[in-house]
């Protein structure tokens, strides 16, 4: 697929000062523009992919971006179910790690049956264990992935992603979306090139350094040891002792003592890039699952913050809204992300800012180390889509029919129920008002309460 | 010598409502040892078919959910899907079917209403077997590897196993699909073409396209059929049974599994049987008649196979109700045993072989429930 022909994406931006210029009626309109209702034939299981966020983070998407795109589903006669994978222990305090962890913090973002309308399924089961093997003859690193059952059984999906940054991957949009969120937790282990074999051939082990690493005058040290889901850390008066043998590489040791803001355990220097290129033949591998033209992409530029949907928290954002994405090339959909979010102004308060960047500039690449183009070139190798993009930007044209149309009544309430409702019963025509004095005496009393005058 | 505790089904006032009789088995000893403040907490409920209107009312499970979860326990609510192609055939429709029988995961259930065996029903591991006769089976990975569980069993004849209890659960209830498949495998369906009107009504429920064609001209296909008794569920016409020989077998093997499963598991396992709306055909079947005995309340016990056998006691010593099949089978008196006049099995031989396996013991003592 990847020619030398542009794919198109289409863009609507943020921003709307009337009902047609929702972001939501905006997102509907750009799933239709881009043809992802093609994807879509009657009774597919369609999986509608998002990141639900870990516990305690808000920069993440809402409800009502997602159960926009479920309605579409439903409309185009899909049996949609929102779905999102189990993680590998990242942290001590990683909340996404079962399914049981990740539905909690799914249900605390509101994101369950009643707001979406649709089932939200973990795609890898109740211990990340339920996933189907995929090969990658044409990967750039791995060789196989495993993905999650549920969306590898789906007919059709939606890559519904949320753009941001990601300290490991620099971005994460619909590449990322898939090349981590649809692996499952061997998957995962895949991906992020752990021990898996060869220890000699693992790239991202938790490299310990010995100057930064303050052994158990660390006021982390009990946190530290416990991270380790294998009890593979102990810390010792001169610092932290790996046992390797043990060590599975889920990063929860290395994204403790980073979280905590120590810096005893870390990566190697060319493990970040790396891991990109991993994580493009990892969503190939999810590709690969469906048949050809049954995955659509989206991607709401909201909420830019500087890092990953998996973190418990979020910092100020390094953009303001950029606006929601639509194609059906996962190359050319990230590409146009990372284009206009670097175009786009610096956020204020942001790292952007402390960092002195122009718009313009690779906002990822300052602030997370390495530039995200590197996952798109290497997708790009893969034969994942293409770098070269054609931008349609979409703006809904303001008339009665496109403010009637995506409105839950099709009849203006006050035509329906409303009138029929006054007819029998008028609160305002039933009961006197009382006023303390007639209104000429106090209609120009009002400037008394504006302290700004 | 097992406990087994019975809240009997009569209620004279507030102070013995179904809430108040929840209230007594959290009380109790055994389950206090499992309802633990921040440890999970699983409860595994029978999820029944569409049209199948006697199961149990959802507030008996919503009371289970969120007074455990008042205690701190970190509960969840499983079961698993069908293998026939049913209302519970895969894993959106489940959900859509827990939905209409008024189980809402968003609204009652803090989004913790879980598939045990995953959206596909394959989610699970092969854990071998000691019994005489599966080498092993695939059982559900939440069930097994999530903390204490609650088994609640909604009792009812079950034309296999005699009664769908804590055993027939445990053994049946807890598997993938795999699992499943290989303990139906000792059932062979045995299509008669006499009986067969040709209504169709079974073509839907067949996943393997065994049974094929259109009303007026249905065939049935041995050879790719996988023995889910879909159609045995939903023939109205008595044409499609079951080989009588591979029953024995079949029992037997659902033995093995429980036993299997009951070894597995993480945690403490504590098994409650709801003998209320006791109807001839279990959950998982697309239609209910009405129950053959009254409303006998709550058996519970650490041990299912006395748990089971105190449940077909109870329901043996039972009078039958008028009007129901108790009375087409001559067998409304206290002390027949309904359950043989029914299905034409008992459920004494598994629980012998059961008992042999020590998956519990068949001797216990009758306790009422403070």
């Amino acid at each position: 697929m990847a020619g030398k022909e542009a794919s198109k994406v289409w863009f609507a931006a943020a921003g709307a000062t009337n009902w047609t210029e929702s972001t939501v009626c905006k997102a509907k309109d750009l799933f239709y523009a881009a043809g992802l209702d093609k994807c879509i034939e009657k009774d597919d299981s369609v999986a509608v992919k998002i990141h639900c966020g870990e516990y305690n983070r808000t920069a993440c998407l809402r409800p009502e971006f997602v159960t926009a795109i479920v309605e579409e589903v439903k409309a185009c006669g899909g049996k949609p179910f929102v779905t999102d994978t189990t993680t590998l222990t990242y942290h001590l305090y990683n909340n996404r790690c079962t399914g049981q962890m990740e539905q909690e913090g799914a249900n605390r973002h509101g994101l369950n049956w009643a707001s979406l309308q649709a089932p939200f399924i973990i795609s890898d089961g109740f211990y990340g264990e339920d996933d189907l093997r995929v090969e990658l003859p044409e990967g750039n690193i791995l060789k196989e992935t495993y993905i999650g059952r549920g969306i590898y059984e789906a007919d059709a999906c939606i890559n519904l992603a949320h753009a941001k940054g990601h300290p490991i991957t620099a971005m994460g949009a619909c590449i990322k979306n898939f090349g981590i969120g649809a692996q499952s937790k061997r998957g995962k282990y895949q991906t992020h090139l752990a021990f898996w074999g060869d220890p000699d051939e693992a790239i991202g082990y938790p490299k310990v350094n010995r100057e930064a690493c303050q052994g158990t005058e660390c006021p982390y040290a009990k946190m530290c040891e416990d991270s380790c889901p294998e009890e593979a850390i102990k810390v010792e008066p001169e610092g932290v002792v790996l046992d390797y043998e043990k060590c599975a590489l889920c990063y929860s040791c290395q994204v403790t003592c980073m979280f905590t803001g120590m810096e005893g355990i870390g990566f190697r220097d060319d493990y970040f890039p790396l891991a990109q290129i991993a994580m493009s033949d990892a969503a190939l591998g999810c590709i690969k699952t469906f048949k050809p033209g049954k995955i659509g992409y989206m991607a709401y530029a909201f909420d830019i913050a500087p890092e990953c949907d998996c973190f418990p928290w979020n910092g100020n954002y390094v953009a303001p809204d950029v606006g929601v994405f639509a194609s059906k090339d996962p190359v050319a959909i990230d590409t146009a992300v990372a284009d206009m979010i670097d175009k786009a102004p610096i956020g204020p308060n942001s790292r952007a800012e402390e960092l002195g960047l122009k718009p313009g500039e690779d906002k990822f690449k300052a602030v997370n180390a390495f530039t995200p183009r590197i996952q798109l070139k290497a997708g790009e190798k893969i034969g994942m889509g293409t770098m070269n993009y054609e931008l349609i930007e979409y703006e809904p044209e303001l008339n009665p029919e496109n403010i009637a149309k995506w409105q839950i009544r099709k009849v203006p309430m006050t035509v329906s129920p409303m009138r029929e409702a006054f007819k029998n019963h008028h609160l305002g025509r039933e009961f006197e008002f009382g006023r303390h004095k007639p209104a000429k005496e106090w209609a120009e009393e009002w400037q008394q309460f504006d302290p700004t005058l | 010598m097992s406990n087994v505790y019975w809240i009997k089904g009569r209620s004279e006032s507030v102070s013995r409502n179904i809430v108040a009789k929840i209230d007594a088995l959290l009380n109790l000893e055994e389950m206090t040892r499992l309802v633990v403040p921040d440890e999970s907490l699983a409860i595994k409920i029978n999820l029944s078919e569409i049209g199948y209107n006697h199961y149990l009312p959802p507030i008996i499970i919503n009371t289970l959910f969120s007074k455990t979860r008042a205690l701190g326990a970190k509960t969840l609510i499983t079961d698993g899907c069908s293998l026939f192609k049913g209302s519970r055939h895969d894993g959106y429709s489940w959900m859509d079917a827990a939905l209409v029988m008024g189980f809402s995961s968003g609204e009652s259930f803090d989004n913790q209403l879980m598939q045990s065996a995953g959206y596909t029903n394959e989610e699970g591991k092969f854990w071998p077997a000691d019994g005489d006769y599966l080498a092993g089976v695939e059982i559900g990975s939440l069930l097994t590897d999530t903390g204490n569980l609650i088994v609640v069993s909604h009792v009812t004849a079950h034309p296999q196993l005699g009664i769908a209890g804590a055993v027939g659960n445990l053994g049946l209830g807890f598997l993938t699909a795999s699992g499943r498949l290989k303990i139906h495998s000792c059932l062979e369906i045995q299509y008669d073409k006499g009986q067969c009107d040709q209504c169709g009504i079974c073509l839907p429920y067949c996943p393997t396209g065994a049974i094929s064609g259109k009303p007026g001209a249905v065939s049935f296909d041995q050879r790719i059929c996988n023995s889910c008794l879909g159609c045995h569920v939903s023939c109205p016409n008595g044409a499609i049974g079951i080989a009588p020989e591979g029953i024995p077998e079949f029992q037997n093997c659902v033995v093995d599994a429980a036993h299997t499963v009951r070894k597995h598991l993480r945690g403490r396992a504590f098994f409650i049987n709801f003998l209320s709306s006791v109807t001839p055909q279990p959950d998982d079947y697309p239609f209910s008649d009405i129950p053959f005995i009254p409303d006998l309340g709550i058996i519970a016990s650490e041990d299912p196979v006395a748990a089971d056998l105190a449940t077909y006691q109870l329901i043996i010593r039972a009078p039958g109700i008028p009007g129901s099949i108790a009375q087409n089978l001559n067998v409304l008196e206290k002390g027949q045993d309904k359950i043989e006049a029914i299905t034409g099995q008992t459920p004494t031989d598994m629980l012998t072989y059961a008992q042999k396996l020590e998956l519990g013991s068949n001797v216990f003592e009758f306790l009422s429930a403070p």
